[in-house]
C-alpha cells in the first residue's frame, strides 16, 4: 500500500482547512477578536477530538476506523464505511459548491458555473485516481504557493495595518464565543480525513497532527489579524475577507493580483476536492470489492458533481449544511465518538472473548 | 544409419552445434546466411589440416588479420601427426597475438561473433570453431557532444561503439567498484547494451529491476536509446520521463555516482541512465565548473526560463481575453491597439505562431548543412518581418515568441515537454483564462507528482523533500560541501523501497 510521511499529511489537511477560508466565511456577524478567541479554543478542542484516532493508530496500526469497524462484524462494518464514504461525498460536493459560487461571483467573465464544476471535478478526479502518495506530494507545493500568496498579498497591500483597524473590528457586535466555536470546529471537517488515512500514514501520527494544529491555529490567526488590521470595519461587507485584501494588491507592473490568487484558489479546490473523492472511493471500494478502482473514482466523482447539483437548485439543504451544529456535531461524531464507540465495543468483545 | 539430415536457417540456427566435418560446417552457415554477399569464407590449409577462416566483409582490419592471423596460421608447422585439436591449442595459446578469443560451440555465437567484427577460425575434424577479435569497421571518432554543449567541461561525448564508451567511461573512474554488464537486445539485432552501475552506489533491488525489464523487453532490433526507455519508464501516460539521456561521460560518470545505473547502447551515443529526477534537467556540467554564487544564480535562471517556456503564452492569452485589469493602464492600451489590428483572435495567433516556429525548429533540425544558414533568414523574415508588418501577427506576441523560444533552448533536455505543454496552455488560456491554466496546472501537479522511476519519485528531493539535497536544488554549494557527503539514490527521503544493500 502507498503511504504518505507525516509532512505531507500535515500539508495536505493544511490545504483542507485553509480552502474553507478562502471559499468561505460564515462569520460575518461576529467580530474579529472573538473570531481569533475562537480559533485557539477550537484549536485545543480539536486536540482532544483526535486522541482517539492517535490511539487506533498505535493500536491497531495499518487500519482505518471503518476496516475497524469490521472486526464488531460484518454488517457494522458496512454501515460505518458507507456513513463514512457519504460523508466524504457530501463535503465533496459542499466543496465544489463553494469554490463555483466563489468563482462566478468574483469571475464573471470565466464560462459559467457548470463549466466550473465540471472542469474541477475532472481534475479533482485524476488527482483521487492518481492515489493519496500523489496528493501528498502535490500538497507540498500548493502550499509553499499559498505561503508565497500570503507573503506577496502583505508585500503589495496598498492599505496600511493600522492597529485602529482592530480596535473597532473587535468592538463590532458578536455572536457569543460558545457559538463561534462550534462554527470553527464544523469549518475543520478535514480532521475526519484522519479516520480513513491511518494506514497511508507512514509514522508519526501524533506529530502530525500536532503540527497540524499548530500550523492552522497560526495561520489562520495571522490571516485574520491581517485583513482585520488592512479593511477594519469592511469585513462585514466583504464575502471572504482574504480575497478582497488580494484584491488591493497592486505594483507599479501589476494593477490587480486577484486574478493571480485564483490560481492558487484552483489549485486548493481541486486537492480538497480529489482528496475527499479518493477517501470516498476507498469506502465504496471496501464495499464493492469486484468492481475496479477507476470505475468507482468515476462513478464517486460523478455523484459529488450530482451532489453540488442538488445543493445549488434550493438553498434549503445548503443552509443546513451550513449551520454550526450539523457542521460541529457531524465532525466530533465522525472524527471522535464513533471511533471511540468502535474501540469500546471491541474492547468489551476482546474481554468477553478472554 | 544415414545422419539425419537438419536443414539450418536463420530460425534454426541459434542453438545447433558446429559440426567438425569443416564441408558441412561451411554448407550450414551459407544457408544460415542465405548466401549473403559480407560473407567472406576462405579455405586454406593449417599445418596439412583443412581449414576455414571466415568473416564479414568490411567488419575486420585486413591489416590486423593478415599480421596476426594469416601470417602465424600459414606458417604454421606442427608434428606431422598432429590432430585438428592441436591446431585450436595452438591459436588460443600459443602465437596469435589478440586480446579477444574464445572457443564457440554453436552456430548462434559464430554468427554473432563474426557479425560484430571477429574472425572465426574452422578446422576439419574440429568440432566448434575459435573466434578471434580483430575489429576493423569504420567507426566515428570521438568529437564533442552535439547536445548538451557546455563551455568548462570535457569536450568528449558518447560515440557509436559501446566498447569504445566503456572506455571513455573507464578512463575517469579507475576503481573496481565500477561494473560494466554486457549483454545483447534485440531477437534480430542482438545489440551489445552494457549496464554501468558502481557496487557499492547503486542498490541491488535497482539493478535487479532494472534488469528484470530489460530481459523482458521482447524487441526484434534495437537501433536508438528510444527502443529501450519505455521498457525503463514504465508510465507511459506521464508528461515527463523517469529515463534521461546523455551524451557526456562526466554526465555519466556523476550519475553512477550517486547509485544511478546507466545504460549504453551499440549503435547509439545516447546512454540511458535511470532513474532521473525532475530537478536533474536543470543541472549541467558548467553548473559545477562555475563559482558557486555564479551557479546559484544560473540554476535559478533556468528554473525561471523553464517557466517562460512553458507557460508564457498562455498567460499572455489569458490575461488579454480575460482578465485585463491587471495590465498597468499605459501597457493595456499599447496591446490593445496592436490585437486590433490583427485579424485573428489572439488565441488563434498564438497557436500558428507557435506551429510556425515548431515548424522552423524542425527545419532547422532536419535540414542539410549547406542550406542551413537559409532557414534563418527565411524565419527571420517570413515571421519577423513579413507576418507583423502584413498585420497578420501582432508584435507584442511576437515578442511573447521570442522569450518563449529562447528560455526554452536553455533547458533544451525538456524540448518535448515544453513544446506540447505550450500548445496546452495557450489553448486552456484562450478557453478559460487563468482559470484554464490553473486547471492544466493542477492536472500537471498530479501527472508529476505521481511518477515514480523503479520506486525513486520523481519530484525528489523536492517532494517528498530531503533537506540534504537542497545544496544541490535551491542553490549550488560548492565541492567541498557537496563532496562531503553526496546524496545517493537510495537515501532520498521517502526512498523506502531499497535498504541501502549495494553490491557489497
Amino acid at each position: 500500500m502507498k503511504k504518505i510521511s507525516y509532512g505531507q499529511v500535515i500539508f495536505l489537511l493544511f490545504i483542507c482547512r485553509v480552502f474553507r477560508t478562502l471559499t468561505f466565511n460564515p462569520f460575518r456577524d461576529t467580530n474579529s477578536g472573538v473570531l481569533m478567541w475562537s480559533i485557539l479554543i477550537s484549536t485545543v478542542l480539536q486536540m482532544i477530538i483526535l486522541l482517539p484516532l492517535f490511539y487506533i493508530y498505535n493500536k491497531h496500526p495499518g487500519k482505518s476506523v471503518d476496516e475497524l469497524a469490521f472486526g464488531i462484524s460484518k454488517p457494522v462494518g458496512y454501515i460505518i464505511t458507507a456513513v463514512y464514504a457519504l460523508y466524504f461525498i457530501l463535503l465533496a460536493g459542499r466543496a465544489i459548491k463553494y469554490f463555483t459560487y466563489f468563482m462566478t461571483d468574483m469571475f464573471p467573465s470565466i464560462k459559467n458555473y457548470y463549466f466550473i464544476a465540471i472542469t474541477i471535478v475532472i481534475v479533482a478526479g485524476y488527482g483521487a485516481f492518481v492515489g493519496v502518495e500523489a496528493l501528498g506530494r502535490s500538497s507540498i507545493f500548493i502550499s509553499f504557493i499559498f505561503i508565497a500568496m500570503i507573503i506577496v498579498m502583505i508585500i503589495t497591500a496598498q492599505g496600511k495595518m493600522e492597529k485602529i483597524n482592530l480596535d473597532i473590528a473587535v468592538q463590532n457586535p458578536a455572536d457569543d464565543i460558545f457559538s463561534c466555536v462550534l462554527k470553527e470546529l464544523g469549518m475543520n471537517s478535514e480532521l475526519t480525513t484522519f479516520a480513513l488515512l491511518l494506514p497511508y500514514i507512514k509514522s508519526d501520527i501524533k506529530k502530525a497532527g500536532f503540527i497540524l494544529l499548530g500550523m492552522k491555529l497560526v495561520v489562520l490567526e495571522v490571516i485574520v489579524f491581517i485583513y482585520t488590521t488592512l479593511l477594519g470595519d469592511y469585513i462585514k461587507l466583504a464575502r471572504i475577507p482574504l480575497f478582497v485584501v488580494g484584491s488591493y494588491s497592486k505594483t507599479k507592473f501589476i494593477e490587480r493580483f486577484d486574478a493571480l490568487y485564483m490560481l492558487e484558489w484552483t489549485l486548493c479546490a481541486a486537492l480538497t476536492v480529489g482528496l475527499f473523492i479518493f477517501l470516498a472511493s476507498k469506502g465504496i471500494k471496501r464495499m464493492i470489492v469486484r468492481v475496479k478502482d477507476t470505475y468507482i473514482v468515476l462513478g464517486v466523482a460523478l455523484v459529488c458533481l450530482g451532489v453540488n447539483f442538488l445543493l445549488s437548485l434550493s438553498h434549503k439543504p445548503f443552509d443546513m449544511m451550513l449551520d454550526k451544529w450539523f457542521t460541529s456535531i457531524l465532525m466530533i461524531v465522525l472524527a471522535c465518538i464513533l471511533p471511540s464507540l468502535i474501540l469500546l465495543v471491541l474492547k468489551a468483545m476482546k474481554t468477553k472473548a478472554e | 544409419m544415414a545422419d539425419k539430415i537438419n536443414f539450418l536457417d536463420a530460425t534454426n540456427y541459434s542453438d545447433a552445434q558446429i559440426p567438425s566435418d569443416l564441408t558441412q560446417s561451411l554448407i550450414d552457415l551459407r544457408s544460415i546466411m542465405s548466401n549473403s554477399s559480407d560473407l567472406m569464407i576462405n579455405t586454406v590449409t593449417i599445418s596439412g589440416h583443412n581449414s576455414a577462416i571466415i568473416c564479414c566483409e568490411g567488419m575486420v582490419s585486413t591489416d590486423s588479420s593478415t599480421e596476426l592471423i594469416f601470417h602465424p596460421l600459414m606458417n604454421l608447422k606442427l608434428p606431422q601427426y598432429s590432430k585438428p585439436e592441436d591446431v585450436f591449442e595452438y591459436i588460443q595459446k600459443y602465437g596469435i597475438l589478440t586480446f579477444d578469443r574464445t572457443t564457440i560451440i554453436t552456430f548462434g555465437q559464430l554468427i554473432r561473433f563474426i557479425m560484430s567484427g571477429f574472425v572465426a577460425v574452422l578446422v576439419n575434424g574440429a568440432s566448434g570453431a575459435i573466434v578471434l577479435g580483430v575489429q576493423g569497421y569504420d567507426k566515428r571518432g570521438v568529437s564533442e557532444p552535439t547536445t548538451e554543449v557546455n563551455v568548462l567541461g570535457a569536450q568528449d561525448g558518447f560515440v557509436e561503439t559501446v566498447r569504445v564508451n566503456m572506455s571513455l567511461i573507464r578512463r575517469r573512474m579507475k576503481t573496481p567498484l565500477l561494473k560494466f554488464d554486457l549483454f545483447q537486445m534485440g531477437e534480430k539485432s542482438k545489440t551489445d547494451v552494457c549496464l554501468v552501475y558502481m557496487t557499492d552506489k547503486a542498490p541491488k533491488k535497482l539493478v535487479n529491476q532494472i534488469k528484470n525489464s530489460l530481459n523482458k523487453a521482447s524487441l526484434e532490433v534495437v537501433l536508438s536509446s528510444g527502443y529501450v526507455s519505455p521498457f525503463l519508464e514504465g508510465q507511459p501516460l506521464s508528461v515527463f520521463s523517469g529515463v534521461s539521456t546523455t551524451q557526456r561521460p562526466d554526465v555519466l560518470c556523476a550519475k553512477v555516482n550517486e547509485g544511478r545505473v546507466a545504460l549504453l547502447i551499440d549503435g547509439t551515443p545516447f546512454a540511458l541512465i535511470a532513474p532521473s529526477l525532475f530537478i536533474e534537467n536543470f543541472q549541467t556540467v558548467d553548473d559545477y565548473s562555475n563559482r558557486p554564487f555564479y551557479g546559484t544564480y544560473i540554476r535559478w535562471l533556468k528554473y525561471f526560463a523553464f517557466i517562460l517556456a512553458t507557460v508564457l503564452p498562455g498567460f499572455y492569452v489569458a490575461i488579454i481575453n480575460f482578465h485585463p485589469e491587471m495590465f498597468t493602464h499605459t501597457l493595456l492600451l499599447n496591446l490593445i491597439s496592436s490585437k486590433l489590428m490583427t485579424p485573428y483572435s489572439l488565441t488563434v495567433e498564438a497557436l500558428i505562431i507557435t506551429i510556425l516556429y515548431e515548424i522552423m525548429r524542425e527545419a532547422g533540425i532536419r535540414l542539410p548543412r549547406v542550406v542551413g544558414a537559409a532557414i534563418g533568414i527565411v524565419g527571420g523574415l517570413v515571421i519577423g518581418e513579413a507576418a507583423v508588418s502584413s498585420g497578420l501577427i501582432s508584435a507584442p506576441l511576437l515578442i511573447v515568441l521570442g522569450l518563449t523560444a529562447s528560455s526554452s533552448f536553455v533547458i533544451s533536455g525538456l524540448n518535448q515537454q515544453t513544446s506540447i505543454l505550450r500548445i496546452v496552455y495557450i489553448l486552456a488560456g484562450g478557453l478559460s483564462g487563468l482559470y484554464g491554466i490553473a486547471i492544466v496546472t493542477a492536472f500537471l501537479i498530479f501527472n508529476v507528482c505521481d511518477m515514480e522511476t523503479f520506486g525513486i519519485q520523481y519530484m525528489a528531493p523536492l517532494s517528498p523533500f530531503t533537506p540534504k539535497a537542497m545544496r544541490d536544488v535551491f542553490v549550488r554549494m560548492g565541492f567541498k560541501k557537496l563532496q562531503s557527503d553526496n546524496v545517493k539514490v537510495s537515501t532520498l527521503n521517502g526512498v523506502t523501497r531499497y535498504d541501502d544493500n549495494t553490491q557489497k
